[in-house]
């Protein structure tokens, strides 16, 4: 396990599902994992605050659920964007860059 | 249409709950397995596994509520949870509950009760097929909307019209059967067109409806029975088909039984028989003689409006081919459903409507009090339940859940009461045995009730429910008791509230109470003759045995003599109709020597036909000139007699005798003068306030009315007539008393109704008035208690809370006084006759509603006197 962790940033949570599903559809354990490799463990995402949002993405449309077959045969209930969703992840990630790059050029050595 | 989804989303939720609450957890168990399994391949032991996970997992349940909540699984909970917390506080507190379900279910029992009514009135369905295209034409001038037609002019527009599918003619009158077998009876028979039947869709229950062919006089001996009478005289015999019966001296053929649903929706009474119409040549050319109620259905897809249009057409070349009888006439189409209702009662029965919405509205800010002096008392409550953490939203809807039940309870209640209104209601206003309104609890008169409580419970619920839960927790609980008193816009809106109840209490009040008074003084009003002592009875002469006048006069002078020598007879007259009855004919009214165009418009006059001694018998007063005698017979010149408003609006100053009316062609001599006559039992304006009196024997009449004043039975009466023609029934007997008492009890059901509205309307007030003043004691008890500590006496304590009751109340009445001068004015417009002494009224209802509110008031004062000071000021 990864000795540092970073808080998440609000409604970053949101931005990181969005973009892990652009791969296909995942189930939550398997959304976890893939966000905590690609950030080579530095992301840990909380159960507890990824079900409410899960829920919550669902509710507003960006994200689908399906029950499916897991990888060892277990019944497991998978996520996938809709086409909302992926307009969704353009719009947010366009406001995460911009932001950054306002926050490196806060940061930048005067 | 995202809303439209997360709407059918939840509501599935609610429906799927469990299933729901399943799914969320077989997840988050996968989700834990997934995460033990990774553990143990990461080398861990299986119960280390296990406990890693779970202490990285969470609280399990706090995730699955929050997961439920984002959808809307627990909504449906939450109201289950509001209902029973409801429930429990509406036990909790019977006194609040017992006054706020009762006053809702008065306001929504009067309230419903009227609807049915209203909507059995106004909304009749009609039993016939695709009734919306069936109308009423009527004749209109400037005397009239609602004229009827004569033959001819009728035959015009059948034959010229353009808009209707088919047009029918029908007149009622009344004919006599003879035997076999059984007793002479007088029967009221509808004369109709061919087309009427099947131009109302229906079909007979047995046999066949009219042919075109027996439309004719040669061919119009069939009847068709109508299905109360066939049920009533013949057993409901099914073999009645071609029997042959003895009407009016003519043989008649049975062709056809109505089926029961023809009577409902009808505007001619009740009938027992149809006949033909049959016009004869004579009545084919008659322009002049209006008296044909003319139906017809529209062309399909042809609407009110257009054919209204159409038939304009129809009237403007009337105008122009008959202008003599026809020169300022129109037409109109109107609803058949809502044809037999005419305007005047329409707008009685939106007055009684409105007046039982005021009666609501006086319950609604009651229950508006009442709910904000509770929740003012529940601030404290309200105000740790928000610092425990409830959502500002879930207090509104617990408190609104509570106005729900109380609202639903209420409408319970309010229908109950009003379906015992209603069977009460039925039972007085009845007509000849049948009752006049067809009040039935209905879907429409269910969802009326249904939405009227709903939109109650939101009214008074919604703004105490969003005061209190505004309310700053802080405040509210350092304030402690004192937290009670609410903010001052709170203390103005109920004092507001007090000032509308008593507003429309007054107005309630002063309603019903020109109603009342009115209908006394209708009651007590001279009608310009005697109706104490008078019996009456009706007859019709047949074509067969009495076919020509003279035949007709020998009888009525034989009837008149002989009625005259029974004993205990004091007088007996013979006349085409009485007064009660109100006047059967009018006619336009032409002055020898006078220019109609003075007046702008032709007037009408009333037309009787009496018998010589018809003013004596009935105390009419002979002003001047003579009484009609025998000399007046059909050989000598015509004459006249006309009432005192007449002689004195065309002859002002001058004697009336010897002057000349009637028509142009053919003037009638005044020969006297007699006093008005008004019926008792109209309290409508007159058609004419122009009344004339013209000799039977000059114009004998088929249709004959007999007054006899003395002590003699309906029986003796019955036997006279029987003595001269054994086949003459003589019907409608009785005292012209009893006739009037009928229509009178009527009336006085209408004042009843209204009494008891603004009765109810009035306790509403007091209660409400009472419940504001007792709180205003309660938050109060405090300052009355400091008051008297420094010496205030307990007469300065009464006139504290006295006073502030007085100010409130006479405000709200300074307001009603306004709507109650509209109400009366209203009054006047709808029924004329019912004089009433307003200002009078208004004193005595305006001085009834302080001395109630000051009683209500006086038992918190006494209260707010009795303070022991010392307890007031230790209970802070």
């Amino acid at each position: 396990m990864a000795t540092t962790k970073a808080e998440l940033l609000q409604g970053t949570l949101d931005l990181l599902i969005l973009k892990t599903l652009t791969v296909g559809s995942l189930h939550g354990y398997a959304i976890v994992q893939r966000i905590q490799q690609r950030s080579n463990d530095v992301l840990v995402v909380e159960e507890g605050s990824l079900y409410p949002c899960l829920y919550r993405m669902e509710e507003k449309g960006w994200i689908s659920a399906e029950w499916g077959k897991s990888d060892n045969n277990r019944r497991a209930k998978f996520y996938s964007l809709t086409r909302a969703g992926r307009k969704q992840l353009e719009e947010e990630t366009a406001i995460w860059e911009r932001v950054c790059r306002a926050i490196t050029l806060v940061l930048q050595p005067a | 249409m995202k809303i439209v989804r997360t709407i059918i989303r939840r509501l599935r939720a609610l429906g799927q709950s469990r299933v729901v609450k399943q799914e969320i957890d077989e997840e988050l168990r996968f989700h834990l397995e997934q995460r033990i399994a990774g553990n143990i391949a990461a080398g861990m032991s299986p119960a280390e596994a296990e406990r890693a996970a779970r202490k990285q997992f969470g609280n399990v349940q706090s995730i699955r509520e929050e997961c439920r909540e984002t959808r809307g699984a627990t909504f449906g909970e939450e109201m289950l949870q509001d209902i029973r917390f409801g429930l429990r506080m509406l036990r909790k507190n019977p006194g609040f509950t017992t006054v706020a379900v009762l006053t809702l279910a008065f306001g929504i029992g009067v309230n419903t009760s009227m609807f049915s009514g209203l909507q059995s009135l106004l909304l009749p369905k009609l039993p016939y097929p695709d009734p919306d295209r069936l109308v009423r034409v009527f004749r209109t001038s400037s005397h009239s909307q609602r004229w009827p037609h004569s033959p001819a002019n009728f035959l015009d527009q059948q034959q010229q019209n353009t808009v209707f599918e088919r047009m029918a003619a029908v007149n009622g009158r009344s004919c006599n059967l003879s035997g076999p077998g059984q007793p002479d009876e007088r029967l009221r028979a509808l004369e109709a067109s061919a087309d009427f039947i099947p131009l109302l869709g229906i079909q007979p229950l047995l046999g066949r409806a009219f042919l075109p062919e027996e439309d004719r006089p040669s061919r119009n001996n069939v009847i068709i029975l109508n299905h109360g009478f066939w049920l009533r005289r013949f057993s409901a015999d099914t073999n009645i088909l071609g029997r042959t019966l003895r009407l009016d001296g003519q043989t008649v053929t049975v062709v056809g039984v109505m089926p029961p649903n023809f009577q409902e929706g009808q505007q001619w009474g009740s009938v027992d028989v149809l006949r033909p119409i049959a016009f004869t040549d004579d009545q084919r050319q008659n322009r002049g003689g209006n008296y044909l109620d003319v139906v017809a259905r529209l062309q399909p897809g042809l609407s009110l409006a257009q054919a209204n249009a159409g038939i304009e057409a129809l009237a403007a070349r009337m105008r122009e081919d008959h202008p003599d009888n026809n020169s300022d006439v129109g037409l109109r189409a109107v609803s058949l459903a809502q044809a037999r209702m005419d305007p005047r009662g329409k707008i009685m029965l939106w007055l009684i409507m409105g007046l039982a919405g005021f009666v609501l509205l006086i319950a609604c800010a009651n229950l508006a009090n009442l709910q904000f002096a509770r929740t003012a008392l529940r601030t404290r409550e309200l105000a740790i339940r928000g610092a425990m953490g409830a959502p500002r939203g879930r207090l509104l809807r617990q408190l609104l859940t509570e106005s729900l039940l109380i609202a639903a309870l209420g409408g319970v209640l309010g229908l109950l009461l009003s379906s015992w209104g209603n069977q009460i209601l039925s039972s007085q206003l009845v007509e000849d045995g049948k009752p006049l309104l067809n009040l039935k609890l209905n879907f429409l008169v269910l969802g009326f009730a249904l939405a009227v409580s709903t939109l109650t419970g939101l009214a008074f619920g919604l703004v105490p429910a969003w005061l209190a839960s505004r309310s700053n927790v802080n405040t509210a609980l350092k304030q402690g008791s004192r937290g009670a008193t609410g903010d001052r816009s709170q203390h103005r809106l109920r004092h507001g509230l007090i000032v509308i109840q008593a507003a429309l209490a007054l107005m309630l009040l002063a309603g019903a109470g020109s109603v009342v008074s009115g209908l006394r003084n209708f009651g007590n009003q001279d009608p310009g003759w005697r109706v104490d002592g008078l019996s009456t009875g009706q007859l019709n002469l047949a074509d067969d045995k009495y076919g020509n006048a003279k035949l007709r006069q020998a009888f009525v002078e034989r009837l008149q003599e002989k009625l005259a020598a029974l004993p205990g007879v004091e007088r007996a007259a013979i006349a085409s109709s009485l007064p009660h009855s109100g006047p059967r004919m009018a006619t336009d009214l032409a002055v020898e020597q006078q220019s109609e165009a003075t007046s702008g418009r032709r007037n009408l006059r009333s037309v009787n036909y009496v018998s010589p001694g018809y003013f004596t018998t009935l105390g009419v007063r002979l002003l001047d000139g003579r009484d009609f005698t025998t000399a007046d017979t059909d050989d000598r010149p015509d004459v006249i007699i006309v009432n005192e408003t007449l002689a004195r609006t065309y002859w002002p100053g001058e004697s009336a005798i010897g002057k000349r009316i009637g028509y142009p062609d053919a003037w009638l001599e005044v020969v006297g003068v007699v006093n008005d006559v008004r019926s008792p039992t109209d309290a409508g304006e007159p058609s004419t306030r122009f009344q004339s009196y013209q000799s039977l024997a000059q114009h004998s009449q088929g249709s004959l009315t007999v007054a006899v004043r003395g002590n003699i039975s309906a029986g003796a009466l019955r036997q006279a007539v029987a003595e001269l023609d054994a086949d003459l029934p003589l019907s409608q007997t009785g005292t012209v008393r009893a006739k009037v008492t009928q229509t009178h009890s009527q009336f006085a059901v209408g004042g009843w109704l209204l009494g008891g509205f603004a009765g109810l309307g009035l306790l509403l007030a007091a209660i409400g008035i009472y419940g504001v003043m007792a709180g205003f004691v309660t938050q109060r008890t405090n300052e009355i208690g400091v008051r008297m500590a420094l010496g205030a006496q307990v007469h300065d304590v009464l006139k504290l809370v006295l006073g502030r009751g007085l100010k409130l109340t006479l405000l709200g009445t300074a307001l009603g006084l306004i709507g109650a001068v509209g109400m009366t004015r209203a009054l006047k417009a709808i029924a004329p006759g019912l004089e009433s002494d307003s200002p009078l009224v208004v004193v005595v209802v305006a001085t009834l509603l302080i001395v109630v509110a000051m009683v209500a008031c006086w038992l918190p004062a006494q209260r707010a006197a009795r303070v022991d000071p010392m307890v007031a000021l230790r209970s802070e």
